[in-house]
């Protein structure tokens, strides 16, 4: 039996560790990324992101350095807001300085959290190979190893505990279904947080 | 030999007739008041002695009009994109100096200001002096190079003349066709519409007026009030930690700035209390410097000018073309923020050492501290950046806008030509658990160009405790707190430029008039507001652009900075020649058409935003 098959056996229900402050992962799990959420943005400015991709022809841009503002010659795309400080720093908003959280689910069907920790996971900062908005194709599988850290049942991402594997091709109506429609998805999830706290 | 020579504006045909001639000339009055005719000899390479006439004109004197049978009333709006244009005399006295002088005159010298619309009014006069001499032939014009009003750069440009630039002239020829059919049959169709559904109570002679700018400015201002109003505050967290040493407290400010999830904040701060102590992992020391200005162009100089002094974007040019025609500034329209290479800029700053003030500074800069300015990207070969050209006391300008815009261009210049301020800047980095945390102190070391240009401030903060790369050192609090966010501010002035110029709207030296027009249209009012001005849109400018939001547009939006953007983009292509006149109308007013019959077909949604923006303002 190969890793993934071991893995795709262990379930992880989140229920068990939540009084436990901090405990270890005792072997290899599988999971489904259901959800990936960016934990260091506001949602509105989130939402004005995924309105951008709703309705092309609104699309803004949110800030733009104003050494780039001559070069930003894009069709249809209005500039909003510019940095009208003297000397603007570079702003360290790319997705390095992001912190994302994941919604996972193991293969009996038990949901957790999972929050990247400590290091940067590269897969959610690539783009998405097939072009979507998000860095992956939501439904990808990712194993978790031996040692990573649970607190309080959520468990801790680094790169070093964990290996992003893509969709397995046998998951296509799962996949087809997490993915469709994403955009609008994600802008009525986010509207509805923002109007009901 | 004779040659007429014409400048744009009166005080620009008396300055340079007054360098030609060395002070002696003969003036005669014209039929316009303002307009006088200066005879004097100047000694042209090549042609020698000539009798020389130098008059002006005030502006534009021709534009152009549809015939009388396409008037308001006598035709529907539509068809104002294909009807004829007819080509009237706007300055009829004006006119009639040039064609009168021109009689006798051999060769036409155009003297207006070096930019597209100062080409166009060149051809302009041109067709007056045909008017008088049919013998006089475009191809023959002397095109006069200048920025500015000092002696040996007129005297230069006298003795060099180019050619009229005659990709220009079509340029702006087809800019004002497309202003006038587009902006005459949206006015008439929203004005109709507006009376007819009486929807917005317009006063007796009032009406809607569209432009392909006005509208596009106007939609930023609705833009912003809309983000402001519709704004959800939310709330982040972030942890904070102070640490003590030698009997001084320090915090330090979490790397990760701050999250919007409360869960993950919790664990983090919980996993990192197991630990007592933080340990130094960074610590530098460097240099650092806050860089001197950039050489000066009209849209940073209304930007400035509205942030440092809360003046409007058109009083600033304004006052920065009165200096320039009196000849204490250069063209004070350019876009280029890099001086030429060959410029004399020790000269300019040999003038300004006679100033009380910033006198003794010149003199410094002079005395072995000058630096060669920053260049910047942008050159519109026509002007270098705005600059003092002569000296001028103070207390010698007629009103205070002058006088603030002259210091502005002085010290700017002066802080150009100056040293960067320079400072230590020491960093330190703090691990505590599985968290980094980082705080800074700066100290200024030589102030620099700072103490010329009071406009920016730079100043030491309160030193760092002094930690060791390395050192182990006990938390003495540590926090989770609580923040939320904040709305976006009204629209200020100073942002509505520097977008305008980022979204490709208008040009350096019309975003003002396009501000200012949407101000006296009532589209906008400012408002003050803990000392700052702010532009918020009336009923009116929103109930339009958001009337315009709701037509469902197809990469044609009305309220949106796309077509007017495409449209400068193809005039700048008639000036490098890589696209014609009749083209780029055929392109452009074939789309405007498409947005209008769209417009007229949705005409209830416009009303019925309207409708919609002045019941909610009423109900609130």
């Amino acid at each position: 039996m190969d890793l993934i098959q071991r893995a795709s056996k262990i379930a992880f229900n989140p229920s068990t560790y939540v009084n436990i402050e901090s405990s270890r992962v005792e072997s290899p799990i599988l999971f489904y990324i259901i959800r990936i959420e960016n934990i260091s943005e506001s949602r509105l400015r989130q939402l004005e992101s995924w309105e951008e991709l709703e309705d092309p022809n609104n699309a803004s841009v949110d800030r733009v350095n104003k050494h780039k503002q001559g070069n930003n010659t894009k069709n249809n795309r209005v500039i909003r807001e510019v940095d009208m400080s003297d000397d603007p720093l570079p702003h360290n908003n790319g997705s390095e300085a992001q912190i994302y959280r994941l919604l996972l689910k193991d293969c009996f069907d038990n949901y957790s959290y999972g929050y990247e920790f400590n290091d940067k996971l590269q897969f959610l900062r690539s783009r998405n190979s097939n072009g979507g908005p998000l860095p992956i194709v939501l439904g990808s599988r990712i194993i978790v190893y031996q040692g990573a850290l649970i607190l309080n049942g959520v468990i801790m991402l680094e790169s070093a505990k964990c290996k992003f594997l893509g969709t397995d091709g046998v998951d296509k109506g799962f996949l087809d279904s997490l993915n469709s429609n994403i955009i609008s998805k994600y802008a009525n999830a986010l509207r509805h947080e923002l109007h009901n706290g | 030999m004779k040659i007429l020579c014409v400048a744009e504006k009166p005080s620009i045909s008396k300055a340079v007739s007054h360098i030609l001639s060395g002070g002696k000339t003969k003036v005669r009055n014209s039929r316009n008041k303002y307009v006088k005719n200066y005879d004097f000899k100047f000694d042209f390479p090549g042609v020698g002695l000539c009798d020389v006439t130098m008059t002006s004109v005030m502006g534009h004197i021709t534009n152009i009009d549809f015939p009388t049978q396409f008037s308001w009333g006598k035709c529907n709006p539509g068809r104002l994109f294909d009807a004829p244009t007819i080509d009237n005399v706007s300055n009829k006295e004006v006119f009639e100096n040039i064609s009168t002088e021109a009689r006798r005159c051999n060769r036409l010298m155009i003297w207006t200001d070096c930019d597209r619309e100062g080409e166009f009014i060149g051809h302009e006069i041109f067709s007056a002096a045909v008017k008088g001499n049919p013998s006089l032939r475009v191809e023959d014009i002397w095109r006069s190079q200048f920025s500015h009003l000092e002696r040996s750069h007129i005297l230069q440009a006298a003795r060099n003349p180019i050619r009229l630039d005659m990709n220009s002239v079509h340029a702006v020829r087809c800019r004002m066709e497309i202003d006038l059919r587009v902006g005459a049959s949206f006015t008439r169709f929203l004005t109709d519409l507006y009376r007819r559904t009486q929807v917005f109570p317009l006063e007796k002679g009032g009406f809607i007026s569209y432009g392909t700018c006005q509208f596009p400015t106007l939609g930023f201002v609705v833009d912003r009030y809309n983000r402001v109003k519709r704004f959800i505050p939310e709330k982040f967290w972030y942890i904070s930690i102070t640490v003590k040493k030698d009997n001084k407290t320090e915090t330090f400010h979490w790397t990760k700035n701050h999250v919007f999830d409360r869960l993950y904040l919790a664990l983090i701060y919980q996993n990192c209390l197991k630990y007592e102590n933080a340990e130094v992992v960074q610590l530098i020391e460097r240099p650092t410097s806050k860089y001197r200005p950039l050489p000066l162009t009209t849209v940073e100089l209304q930007k400035n000018c509205s942030m440092y002094f809360k003046m409007s974007a058109k009083r600033a040019l304004d006052a920065a073309e009165k200096l320039y025609n009196k000849g204490f500034l250069s063209y004070p329209r350019t876009e280029t923020d890099k001086f030429p290479p060959t410029m004399d800029l020790k000269a300019v700053i040999q003038k300004q050492t006679q100033n009380s003030t910033w006198g003794q500074y010149a003199s410094e800069l002079l005395n072995g501290r000058f630096r060669s300015p920053r260049a910047g990207s942008h050159d519109d070969k026509a002007h270098p950046p705005i600059h003092p050209v002569n000296f001028v006391k103070l207390e010698m300008l007629d009103n205070a806008d002058e006088k603030k815009v002259y210091e502005l261009v002085v010290r700017r210049f002066l802080a150009c030509c100056s040293e960067d301020a320079k400072g230590k800047e020491t960093k330190i980095t703090l691990r505590w658990g599985t968290e980094e945390f980082t705080n800074s102190a700066i100290v200024v070391l030589e102030r620099n160009f700072l103490d010329v240009y009071p406009y920016m401030a730079w100043k030491s903060t309160t030193p760092l405790p002094p930690l060791l790369r390395g050192e182990t050192i006990k938390v003495a609090t540590s926090v989770m707190k609580e923040g939320k966010t904040s709305p976006p501010q009204h629209m200020t002035e100073s942002e509505l430029i520097a977008l305008m110029d980022a979204n490709g709207i208008g040009t350096d030296a019309t975003i003002a008039e396009h501000i200012d027009k949407i101000i006296s249209r009532g589209y906008v009012v400012k408002v003050r507001k803990n000392k700052n001005d702010f532009i918020i849109p009336s009923e009116l400018g929103m109930g339009l652009i958001e009337g315009f939001n709701d037509l469902e547009f197809d990469n044609l939006s009305l309220s949106k900075p796309f077509l007017r953007k495409r449209l400068e983009n193809c005039l700048q292509d008639i000036v490098s020649g890589t696209k014609v006149k009749e083209q780029v109308i055929q392109e452009i007013i074939f789309l405007y058409k498409q947005a209008f019959g769209l417009s007229v077909q949705n005409s209830t949604k416009l009303i019925a935003a309207c409708r919609r923006i002045m019941d909610t303002n009423s109900s609130t």
